[in-house]
């Protein structure tokens, strides 16, 4: 029942952006229409829609393709995060040591070190994940981290007046404390990973066997195929969205327990 | 609620002083005694040091210097009348300023804004300490959680609700069950109705004193307010600026309820007070 509430709200949440997004077509439609655009410059939506039609299996695959990197590369990052974060949160002085660099992988331009990570790891999908995770992790680290170390005073007061031990205050107290953290962070690395996962994309070029999203934009870029170049946009905006909305479901359901409203 | 052997526990603070990293005095120079199985209202103006000589005594805050000790009283089995303490076939054992409680789950605290686990539900929050101390084997954990969730008067649909969907008299009836769960020996109450309407508080106040009439223990009570020191202690102690100013035995007998208010001697009492606060805050 609370599941289905969730449901609710994120479709009726969806109705005004779904408005919005058929007012810009029309806006385009008209602005193509009437301004004489050559389409290698900006092709119709018709002809956008065309080229999805035209080029579907290749999106499809690429979209896939993508979607898995990105993913896999978040959940890494989660994974990889997370756990940081909770050695953070149990020896300050590792946290001291280790938390700037943590700042200072995040300051790096993930543009930079992309043809350093494909030298390491070749031109292949591990490498792409290997960006995506990159990008993703800080926000990870950080929110959760702040999660895991800031506590209800009288709740971690009561937690030492019962002698719990360290393990249980960090499943009991820490890490239930931490969800909400975990969520901003994973809400806000979503769309990281996607971004992270195009770059890699980019850099893997079409030279090898793989072929996501990022890959086809270069590859049709060089074709002057503009119209399948939007397509793979819109198709990479897409997954961003359904990335999200992926997170929010996530804690409108299977975290909602640890999101209560902050009344103790 | 006695102590880890059945005993009930004395407490001492001797020349305790509490001063923060600021440099700004809790508590100084504080010497007295919480009688065993009493229940005492501190009591003075806000900032006085109430709260920060109940964290003091709850090991919460570490004293500057002085201590704080306790010491279990052996008695036999009828020693203690209802709603009066009688020591006449109790022993004092020798103070101890060691970790205490000695047993986890001797001592409970109920904060002034009830403090649940906001993801936990009104059971599972009775369960924590019960958790936390192992005292319990999880199979018994269900008795012990539904004795003190009726105890406070929650009905059986309240149970499964997270404190988001409580009020807040039932937040705090709550964490009175929570801290009541371990029947502790000493329990510390910082200005618990304080966030609470008139009518809610008095009520609490009541059950309370019902609760203690039930299974005496050594109880601390900070509160500002006059009336419901009153209505709940045997003893005030009153503070400011961080000493003790004054102690005063409460002549109202046992058992007490809100009609008390209506009798000369609370007015008599109220008075006296309220001029004693007068004077210690002047």
């Amino acid at each position: 029942m609370k599941a289905q509430r969730s449901v609710h709200r994120l479709l009726s949440q969806a109705f005004p952006v779904v408005i919005v997004a058929a007012i810009a077509i029309t806006v385009w439609q008209v602005v193509v229409a009437l301004g004489e655009i050559e389409p290698i410059l900006l092709p119709s939506p018709f002809q956008v829609a065309n080229a999805v039609k035209q080029h579907n299996e290749a999106l499809q695959r690429g979209f896939f393709i993508t979607a898995t990197t990105a993913l896999t590369g978040l959940t890494l990052s989660v994974i990889i995060g997370g756990l940081t974060a909770v050695l953070f949160s149990q020896a300050r002085l590792l946290r001291s040591a280790l938390y700037p660099y943590a700042i200072f992988l995040q300051t790096v331009p993930i543009v930079a070190i992309a043809p350093l990570l494909i030298t390491w790891s070749g031109y292949q999908q591990r490498t792409v994940i290997l960006v995506a995770m990159i990008i993703s992790l800080f926000p990870i680290v950080s929110n959760v981290t702040e999660g895991l170390t800031t506590l209800d005073v009288n709740l971690r007061d009561m937690f030492r007046l019962y002698g719990a031990t360290r393990w249980s205050l960090l499943l009991k107290l820490r890490i239930p404390s931490a969800v909400r953290g975990l969520v901003q962070g994973i809400r806000i690395s979503s769309g990281l990973a996607v971004i992270g996962a195009i770059v890699g994309e980019f850099f893997v070029g079409n030279g090898s066997s793989y072929d996501g999203l990022g890959t086809l934009m270069t590859g049709w870029q060089a074709q002057q195929k503009t119209a399948a170049l939007i397509a793979a946009v819109l198709a990479s905006t897409l997954l961003g969205v359904l990335m999200f909305w992926m997170v929010n479901l996530l804690a409108a359901t299977v975290l909602s327990k640890w999101l209560p409203k902050n009344v103790c | 609620m006695h102590g880890p052997n059945g005993e009930l526990i004395r407490i001492n603070c001797h020349d305790l002083n509490v001063q923060f990293a600021d440099g700004s005095v809790g508590v100084s120079e504080l010497t007295t005694e919480f009688q065993p199985g009493e229940i005492t209202a501190i009591i003075g103006p806000s900032g006085c040091g109430k709260s920060t000589l109940l964290r003091a005594i709850a090991g919460l805050i570490p004293e500057s210097s002085g201590q704080v000790a306790f010491a279990p009283l052996q008695c036999s089995s009828a020693s203690f009348s209802s709603g009066s303490t009688s020591s006449g076939s109790c022993s004092s054992g020798s103070f101890s300023s060691g970790p205490f409680p000695a047993q986890r789950g001797d001592l409970a605290f109920v904060f002034q804004d009830a403090a649940l686990v906001p993801w936990r539900t009104a059971r599972e929050n009775v369960q924590l300490p019960l958790e936390l101390t192992n005292s319990h084997s999880v199979s018994e954990y269900r008795d012990a959680v539904t004795r003190q969730l009726r105890a406070v008067e929650l009905s059986v649909d309240q149970d499964d609700k997270q404190p988001m969907q409580l009020s807040g008299g039932m937040r705090m009836r709550v964490s009175i069950a929570r801290a009541l769960v371990t029947e502790p020996a000493v329990l510390l109450l910082d200005e618990p109705f304080a966030a609470l309407d008139e009518m809610l508080r008095t009520r609490l106040g009541e059950l309370l004193v019902a609760l203690w009439q039930q299974r005496q223990c050594t109880v601390l009570f900070v509160t500002h307010n006059i009336a419901e020191a009153i209505l709940l202690s045997h003893r005030l102690v009153i503070l400011s600026a961080g000493k003790l100013c004054a102690e005063l035995t409460n002549p109202l007998p046992f058992p007490r309820s809100a009609s008390l208010r209506t009798e000369p001697q609370f007015a008599q009492f109220y008075a006296e007070l309220a001029a004693k606060l007068v004077e210690v805050s002047a």
